[in-house]
């Protein structure tokens, strides 16, 4: 049987989404027998190709050169995933679609009048269609060998998409919210990264991006009766997931 | 008696294509204990799976006393269309039979209304052919009223002139394709319905079909007189395990897959009106 | 069946006998909060008292000698019954079909100290689940079958506590092998079987008189004045069938996280899904032999889409979602099982993020607007 032809690739990120892909360790080779892993940018030396089964996308658009590449990407690939914050909700470089861009440049580069970006980093879902979206900062290597076991085999992938409380209560974490008080964002964001912070008794910080149909605001009043400033509540989401938290909100109150 | 919270292996023994996505299964169950204590119930269904891809209620279309156990399924979910991939000497899994069929005392030597819509006739097939195979001996009329999209969504469509033989039988589609020959009703089920006449209190009626057409032909039927008693639907929900443990199939209080699929209206009927329950 | 009085450091000698047959599972703490959990005599949390809220949960160390000063925690027995994941079986598929294979159930059979009434009365409910319908729960029966129950009456009901009101405690009355009241320095242990006299018989004990039963009347007594919460269930299930319509249940929409923690700490709320879980490891190239696992979690009628199936989702809104939660724990339990899914103890209340309070929301449905 002639194996699908995989893609890997990268547009605004850290990388840590492609180091996810290697840390699947032994099934890293099960992936390779599997699939022909064609382009890997992170990982492999080799141009891109013309046709692509599966396109794994890493990565905001921030650029115009990286709206011009997805369009690409897309048209080239038969299925397109987004893999991580970064292409799913934005990522972290999203603050700055809430900021003034002129001043991030200057308090962050030294010679800001050579960096030419986009006004807003955007996830890839807002430039082209997209068939199937995977969160997480970074994703979850168990998620994705799910995700590429389940295409193959034909079936719909098993990824949650109830809140991470679920997981928590699954794993038999007590919750810090309610026994410590501790801000989590939990209760309105996707399960998946195992509830890794509530494990070590902190708050979750929402790696995994809010779960569909969130309802944030009740969390929000919540926040301020725990004596949490509004302004601190916000920047518990303002983090990788941003846009997306944010977008949630207004779609909520509408 | 066997495990059912476990899947057994069943032969495709052969398929047959109903419609454009609708397709007819025989299945040989392999082992030969199973097979032996395996008995079913019209109106009852299994979970049919497959390894790795995952698990689908549907009902069963066949008649205990028929040879090859049969299930018609339209391709929809991963599970159908996985099965829609496979052929005859293929192996899939069973759990079953599940659940509570048709009242078939309530069908002996009275009058019968089948009324299905759809791949809703599924599970109406095996009272089509119980009650076929005592047409003889029993008194009482049959009437069966089927509803499909178009002429080539017809189920069964090459059953229906020998049932024709036996009862009375009334289709509709709600489209005729203007390329095919279609003679019958176009338009919704409870036209026909309302076109014929039957005795209201000596006749049991047994529906399944959408969940909208069901409500529709029900409020017809009581308006005609029949009592809510006498009005047996099957219902459809997200069935998981198929043996009322894992809560995903709540009808109001019922447990669809082991007080149903099938249940008497007034049973029910405070709940059928509500949405969302 | 037999009744006597110890010290209470002979509690320890209870934990010790069970250990040689059985896994001890008691009440532990785990960052600051009493769960159950494998435990020994010293783990239990002696002396903590917790303070209990709509979604708030705190405990204190006081000084008291007291061992059983804390009231029921954040879990039950659901979690070892029936556990959040459990691999149901085992398959490998081949070209000519597939094998499967049913794990063998785990050894040491499992001894459970300091449950509570309510605890006791959400294990029958469970049983009714898993035991009662057309197919037995092989699972279930089989970790359920051999289990010991040493439960404790209650001396320190939380502020969420309503047991009272639902008639399932503050004192076991049944489904016990052991049951211990504490009083002042002594603990008053009666068995409730042959299996739970056994152990009393390896203890020094001290026959009790009838001034020792009184004195347990009087905890008693005392406990049901300290339970300030209750639920009226003269009404039950008619006063919601007659309100699903009701506005408030919009407005429990809007505050609903409908994060699922009412479901996973509530005793008897049993929903789960199961599904086949493959890897990349052990599907092979050809599509033809793989192998995996059926596993068996724990979920949620919140979750959104519990009841979805393909081209539609039985209950897409928030608002039908704690409808559902709330008619079937209050309602339709009682018609499916013969008495409310509710045994009053207050954990959905407690560990809800946003506090929501179950008796609240009936008194509000009550209401006529």
């Amino acid at each position: 049987m002639k194996r699908q032809r995989i893609g890997i690739f990268k547009l605004a990120s850290c990388d840590g989404c492609q180091l996810a892909v290697l840390n699947l360790n032994e099934e890293l080779f099960d992936l390779a027998e599997l699939y022909d892993i064609a382009y890997f940018r992170e990982a492999l030396n080799r141009s891109p190709l013309k046709q692509y089964d599966i396109a794994l996308v890493e990565g905001s658009v921030t650029t115009e050169r990286q709206k011009k590449e997805i369009i690409e990407i897309r048209e080239r690939a038969r299925f397109l995933m987004t893999i991580g914050a970064c292409a799913t909700a934005g990522g972290i470089q999203a603050l700055r679609n809430w900021a003034n861009l002129a001043e991030f440049k200057r308090q962050v580069y030294p010679s800001p009048e050579l960096i030419s970006v986009l006004p807003t980093s955007t996830p890839v879902s807002e430039h082209v269609y997209i068939d199937y979206e995977l969160w997480g900062c970074p994703v979850d290597a168990e998620a994705l060998s799910e995700t590429l076991v389940s295409l193959m085999v034909g079936r719909r992938p098993g990824i949650p998409i109830y809140s991470l409380c679920m997981d928590c209560k699954i794993k038999g974490i007590p919750c810090v919210l309610v026994s410590q008080g501790d801000p989590c964002l939990g209760p309105v964001t996707r399960a998946g990264c195992g509830a890794l912070c509530p494990s070590f008794g902190r708050g979750c910080f929402g790696c995994f991006g809010p779960k569909e149909g969130a309802n944030i605001d009740a969390l929000m009043h919540r926040f301020e009766d725990l004596k949490m400033a509004r302004k601190d509540a916000v920047l518990l989401m303002d983090k990788m997931n941003t846009y997306a938290y944010r977008r949630t909100r207004l779609e909520q109150d509408h | 008696m066997y495990d059912r919270s476990i899947p057994f292996g069943a032969t495709i023994k052969w398929m047959k294509k109903e419609t454009r996505d609708t397709w007819t299964y025989a299945l040989r169950i392999n082992d030969r204990e199973i097979k032996k204590s395996y008995c079913f119930q019209p109106g009852q269904f299994n979970m049919l799976s497959l390894p790795g891809i995952g698990e689908a209620a549907i009902s069963i279309s066949s008649h205990a006393a028929d040879h090859d156990l049969l299930h018609t399924l339209k391709v929809a979910g991963d599970v159908t269309t996985a099965i829609s991939k496979m052929r005859a000497g293929d192996v899939i899994g069973v759990r079953g039979p599940f659940g509570r069929g048709w009242p078939m005392e309530e069908a002996d030597n009275k009058n019968v209304i089948i009324i299905a819509g759809g791949v809703g006739i599924a599970p109406l097939r095996s009272v089509m052919r119980h009650l076929a195979a005592r047409h003889r001996d029993r008194s009482g009329k049959v009437m069966i009223y089927y509803g499909a999209k178009t002429p080539k969504d017809i189920v069964y469509r090459d059953e229906f002139p020998r049932y024709r033989d036996m009862f009375s039988v009334f289709l509709a589609v709600d489209k005729a394709d203007p390329e095919e020959y279609w003679k019958g009703e176009v338009g919704l089920v409870t036209r026909l319905l309302a076109k014929t006449s039957f005795d209201p209190l000596g006749t049991t009626v047994f529906i399944c079909g959408p969940e909208v057409m069901m409500r529709a032909t029900i409020s017809d039927l009581l308006i005609r007189g029949v009592p809510g008693e006498k009005i047996y639907l099957s219902m459809e929900r997200h069935m998981n395990c198929g043996m009322g443990i894992c809560g995903h199939c709540f009808f109001g209080p019922k447990f669809v897959c082991k007080d149903g699929p099938v249940f008497r209206y007034a049973d029910i009927a405070d709940f059928l009106g509500l949405r969302e329950v | 069946m037999k009744r006597v009085k110890i010290i209470k450091e002979d509690l320890k000698t209870i934990f010790e006998a069970l250990a040689q047959r059985y896994r001890t599972i008691g009440p532990k703490l785990v960052h600051g909060t009493v769960v159950m959990a494998e435990s020994s005599f010293e783990d239990i949390p002696a002396g903590y008292e917790d303070r209990q809220g709509p979604g708030s949960y705190r405990l204190e160390k006081k000084e008291t000698e007291e061992i059983f000063s804390f009231s029921p925690g954040a879990d039950s027995f659901k979690k070892y019954l029936c556990p959040s994941s459990v691999t149901s079986f085992s398959f490998q598929k081949s070209a000519k079909g597939f094998v499967v294979d049913v794990p063998e159930r785990e050894g040491m059979p499992l001894a459970f100290i300091g449950s509570r009434a309510c605890d006791l009365a959400a294990l029958s409910l469970l049983d009714q689940v898993f035991l009662d319908g057309p197919v037995r729960d092989q699972g279930y029966e089989g970790r359920r079958k051999s289990i010991f129950i040493v439960s404790v009456n209650c001396n320190h009901p939380s502020e969420n506590c309503f047991c009272d009101a639902m008639g399932t405690g503050p004192y076991a009355k049944e489904g016990f092998d052991l049951c211990i009241t504490e009083i002042r320095n002594w603990l008053l242990v009666e068995a409730g079987s042959v299996e739970g006299e056994k152990v009393l018989e390896i203890l020094p004990h001290r026959e009790i008189d009838a001034g020792d039963l009184d004195e347990k009347r009087i905890v008693i007594a005392r406990c049901r004045e300290m339970i300030k919460k209750s639920m009226k269930t003269e009404d039950l299930p008619g006063v919601i069938y007659r309100n699903l319509e009701h506005p408030r249940w919009t407005e429990i929409a809007g505050k609903d996280l409908e994060c699922g923690n009412c479901t996973m700490v509530c005793p008897t709320c049993f929903c789960n899904s199961s599904y086949d879980v493959l890897s990349l490891r052990t599907v092979s190239s050809n599509l033809r032999d793989f192998s995996g696992v059926r596993r068996r979690t724990w979920d949620s009628c919140f979750s959104k889409n519990f009841a979805r199936v393909h081209g539609g989702n039985f209950r897409p809104s928030r608002r039908a979602r704690y409808r559902h939660w709330m008619t079937h724990k209050l309602a339709y339990w009682i018609e499916q099982f013969g008495s409310p899914g509710c045994v009053g103890c207050g954990r959905c209340i407690t560990w809800c993020p946003v506090g929501i309070d179950i008796t609240h929301e009936l008194e509000e449905l009550r209401r006529v607007r």
